[in-house]
């Protein structure tokens, strides 16, 4: 189509839409003396006209913003708030009192709309009968317009949650905004006394909340705490509404008897739990309890204890801290018994005063990391028989049991080698050593049974009587059941193609760092001591990795798309087998290199066998430009960022990748490609816990086509980082090998 | 909301522009609740999910906007069209991948799986989407940056207005017949 067709087309479409549908037809026909292939396309325009669809956002996505403007009884509403969980919030204006309030719309979900009505009438009654300055309070329940609503006081401010940003978005140095200062320990304090002053009240009025959370704190502009959202609150008067074994609040900031869904267990001191999360989260800067999905989160509730505060915290007073882990205690039994006590405690600590929270002794800590006592006395009835002291030797014994059942384990084969010693080297997060190498055991007959190893990062060392060795790279994450395929091999068989690197001290790590929050951080860690080891040169090609499918009696990766193999068959270049492979699991790397007896390099290997800590770096614009344009970055494929002429990246592959050991594009070390060809994995981990992502997020060293070097003279220039979860198995990533000296 | 408007982020911008590492740090975080919501209002579901969805998807326009270590954004509105445009990038991607990846089809959902079946839930194909905005762009550039802002940017016609310069009244009326041009070509 041409813009000036496109322009006369809207216009008719602009005039039709005004016709009532009737006349539509008749117009169209008098369109004769246009062409029939605009009339048609305009038919056609007319037919998919739907001025009330959302589409093609998806559906729900629309913002109920129709609403504005409409008149519910006595308020109009004028703007939307914001949405939650139960309905859409309006800032609204009561008409008969000219002023200004919040107004809640019920979202009529189809399905679900009975349940939804319920909890909504539920929150009107409940909130109804409170009044109390720390408490939002609704004013008033009605139905118009086909439309249910809650009308409420209005506070002009943020939610917590945003002012917890907004507060840690400040240096230490800056002015906090208006509004209590959450860096400041006794600001929170006072901020969650006051919210439990508020929940004294409602559960006075015998009103449970069941959904604190940071979310349902709004921020008056007084600097005021107030709770709002009784969407879930239980009136104890009434009848439970709501399906025992339905779960309702936000899963990280659940108790975990609510987290367990047992109904008769929950009481108020589920929001004493929920209150002192809130407390925890604007002390540590995080939930206590934390997950990628609800049933992660509702898991760690039931089966990990919270992290002390106590610990990690230094600027945490103790007292505070103590006074927040007793609000957090998995047994409702050992929280406070009360708000009141809770908040009671709270105004000690803010007085100068001392807690009555105290430590937890080493038995209520190992309870907490069981199960639950009282499943346990269940379980074990000798245990109330035998009093105390056995009681207690069980539950040890108990304990011992249960970790075993969670402690990480490896087996290793070693094929056709009669024996060989079998140790582990434990890793910090740069793979460096993090402490003493241990003996796991002999394998002998080509096998070593499943031994418990120390959680964590970790390399297992294979060596044979022969001077032969493999190294694999492994997290061991409680629950794990690693099986290893070890093919040790003497290093001088390996040293063909690859570069030695010498040891290096005082190197200073770059770290890229993914905050849950999403926040991307980059800076450079402590100085260390990086050991020798040999790098491949160049990246593993495609014809090598086709000798080692076939080894392995492989003809693709079993991921791969049956357009992918048909490439990979019948290849379009020539040089096909020399260009670098794409298209793998950060795993299949890993295993290609062990079955060569190498390992991944780590990316701080990565990064000096390039170059990247050597200086002088590359400091002007020229050659930044220059390196820019011969070694593949900043190709065309960059239109990916355009609207249209999106390249794909196999496509991309297919047009820019160059073969691996190409000429003129190594560092004067032989190491080919430092700025890229295609990314390449490594074994070093993104330090995340993204939520949302899995577990395997790992660096990925230098560029590919899409990828540009803007400025070469920063520190950063190597790196174009992507964590490996963005594509699993990328068609612009590729790897080499590695291996210890 | 406080302290995020464009002022303070367009300083910030020419901060970063200049090589400043702090500015950046700021400007992300300053960022972080207006590329959230643009997520969020991507897909404002019904389940609880997507929260995760939204996170997920912000996480990954990070990375593709801040990926090439020197972001060149003029001023916000640019700035929030780039985030709606990497959203965009990162779905399609996702799509493609599926078509190729069979083995997802049985195996557990990621938080993208979640939001591309959100768009086939309302009949959108998220590859013929982008074949048709490409189509759009070929002939009235400016409303297939109004329809990205839209539909992959998740913004209220109030914002996309301010961001194209263009008055309520003929952004409405174009994107009237723009929706029935695309929607003819797709359902």
């Amino acid at each position: 189509m041409t813009p000036e067709r496109w322009q006369r087309l809207q216009e008719l479409f602009a005039a039709a839409i005004e016709l009532p549908d009737d006349e539509r037809a008749a117009y169209l026909a008098g369109l004769a003396g246009d062409d029939a292939e605009l009339r048609d396309e305009l038919a056609r325009m007319l037919g998919a006209h739907d001025p009330d669809s959302t589409w093609p956002r998806p559906a729900g996505a629309e913002a109920p913003d129709p609403m504005v403007g409409v008149t519910l009884g006595d308020y109009r509403l004028e703007s939307l708030l914001g949405a939650g969980g139960s309905g859409a919030v309006f800032r609204a204006r009561q008409l008969s009192k000219d002023r200004a309030v919040a107004v809640k719309v019920l979202r009529t979900a189809p399905g679900g709309a009975r349940t939804a009505l319920e909890r909504f009438k539920r929150e009107a009654l409940a909130a109804a009968r409170l009044s109390h300055p720390n408490l939002v309070r609704v004013h008033y329940f009605g139905r118009d317009e086909g439309r249910d609503y809650l009308v409420m006081d209005l506070v002009d401010g943020p939610n917590l949650r945003d002012r917890m940003a907004a507060c840690r978005a400040l240096g230490p140095d800056d002015p906090a905004p208006p509004g209590p200062d959450l860096r400041d320990p006794r600001a929170c304090a006072a901020l969650v006394r006051d919210l439990a002053r508020g929940l004294q009240h409602a559960h006075a009025a015998r009103v449970l909340h069941r959904d604190v959370k940071p979310r349902n704190v709004l921020i008056a502009p007084d600097g005021a705490p107030r709770l709002t959202d009784f969407g879930l609150a239980k009136d104890l008067e009434l009848a439970d509404l709501t399906q025992s074994g339905e779960l309702s609040g936000t899963p990280q900031y659940m108790s975990p008897e609510q987290a367990r869904a047992v109904r008769e267990r929950i009481d108020h001191r589920t929001d004493v739990y929920s209150l002192g999360a809130v407390l925890y989260e604007l002390l540590a800067g995080r939930a206590p309890v934390e997950g990628d999905t609800t049933a992660e989160v509702i898991h760690n509730i039931l089966h990990r204890p919270v992290a002390p505060l106590y610990r990690g915290h230094k600027y945490v007073p103790l007292g505070l801290a103590l006074v927040c882990m007793k609000a957090l205690r998995r047994d409702p039994d050992k929280r406070y018994a009360t708000m009141e006590a809770f908040a009671d405690d709270l105004d000690r600590f803010l007085a100068g005063g001392s807690v009555h929270a105290t430590k937890q002794n080493l038995v209520e800590r190992a309870g907490e990391r069981l199960v639950d006592r009282r499943v346990l006395m269940k379980l074990v009835p000798a245990a109330g028989v035998l009093g105390i002291a056995g009681g207690l030797a069980l539950f040890q014994g108990a304990r011992v049991v249960q970790a075993r059942g969670l402690r990480p384990r490896v087996e290793v084969l070693v094929p056709g080698v009669a024996e060989a010693r079998v140790s582990l080297l434990p890793l910090d997060r740069h793979h460096l050593p993090a402490g003493p190498e241990r003996e796991l055991g002999v394998a002998r007959g080509g096998r070593l049974a499943p031994v418990v190893v120390p959680e964590g990062n970790a390399r297992v060392l294979v060596r044979t009587e022969g001077g032969a060795s493999s190294e694999h790279q492994r997290d061991f994450t409680p629950g794990t059941r690693a099986v290893i395929e070890a093919r040790p091999r003497v290093t001088r068989d390996l040293t063909d193609g690859m570069l030695s690197v010498a040891a290096r001290a005082g190197v200073r790590p770059y770290v890229f760092e993914m905050r849950p929050q999403g926040e991307a951080m980059e800076r450079f860690d402590e100085p260390v001591d990086v050991a020798p080891f040999l790098i491949d040169a160049a990246c593993v090609t495609n014809g090598e990795f086709r000798a080692y499918l076939a080894a392995t009696g492989r003809r693709h990766l079993d991921h791969w798309s049956d357009g992918w193999k048909a490439v990979w068959d019948d290849p379009p270049r020539e040089d096909w087998d020399a260009l670098p492979v794409v298209d793998l699991r950060m795993e299949d790397a890993r295993a290609y290199a062990e079955w060569m007896g190498k390992r991944l390099p780590t990316a701080l290997e990565w990064e000096l066998a390039a170059g990247a800590y050597d200086a002088p770096r590359w400091t002007d614009e020229a050659s930044a430009q220059e390196w820019n344009a011969r070694y593949v970055l900043g190709f065309p494929a960059l239109a990916v960022w355009e609207p249209t002429g999106a390249v794909s990246t196999g496509a991309a592959y297919l047009e820019y990748a160059q073969t691996a050991r190409g000429a003129g594009r190594a560092t004067a070390a032989g190491f080919h490609d430092p700025f890229g060809n295609v990314a390449e994995w490594t074994e070093t981990r993104v330090p995340t816990a993204l939520p949302g992502a899995p577990s395997a997020a790992h660096h990925v060293a230098s560029g590919a086509w899409h990828d540009r070097l803007e400025e070469a003279d920063r520190a950063t220039w190597l790196h174009v980082w992507r964590p490996g979860f963005v594509v699993e198995s990328p068609q612009d990533t590729g790897f080499r090998c590695a291996r210890s000296l | 909301m406080e302290g995020t408007g464009g002022g303070r982020i367009e300083r910030l911008l020419r901060a970063v522009e200049e090589g400043d590492r702090a500015a950046r740090d700021e400007l992300i975080e300053v960022l972080q609740p207006e590329l959230r919501a643009c997520a969020s209002r991507m897909m404002r579901g019904q389940d609880r999910g997507h929260t995760l969805q939204a996170t997920a998807l912000v996480n990954e326009a990070y990375l593709k906007m801040f990926s090439r270590d020197h972001p060149h954004f003029s001023d916000r509105k640019h700035l929030l069209a780039t985030a709606a445009r990497a959203m965009r990038q990162i779905l399609i991607d996702h799509a493609r991948r599926k078509g190729r990846d069979k083995r997802h089809a049985d195996g557990e959902r990621t938080p993208l799986d979640n939001i591309a079946l959100e768009y086939e839930g309302n009949g959108v194909d998220v590859l013929s989407l982008d074949e048709v905005l490409r189509d759009l762009a070929t002939f009235d550039a400016e409303m297939a940056r109004v329809a990205e802002l839209r539909v992959f940017g998740g913004f209220s016609f109030e914002e996309i207005a301010t961001i194209e310069d263009l008055s309520l009244r003929t952004l409405q009326r174009r994107w009237s017949s723009t929706k029935a041009w695309m929607a003819s070509r797709l359902l």
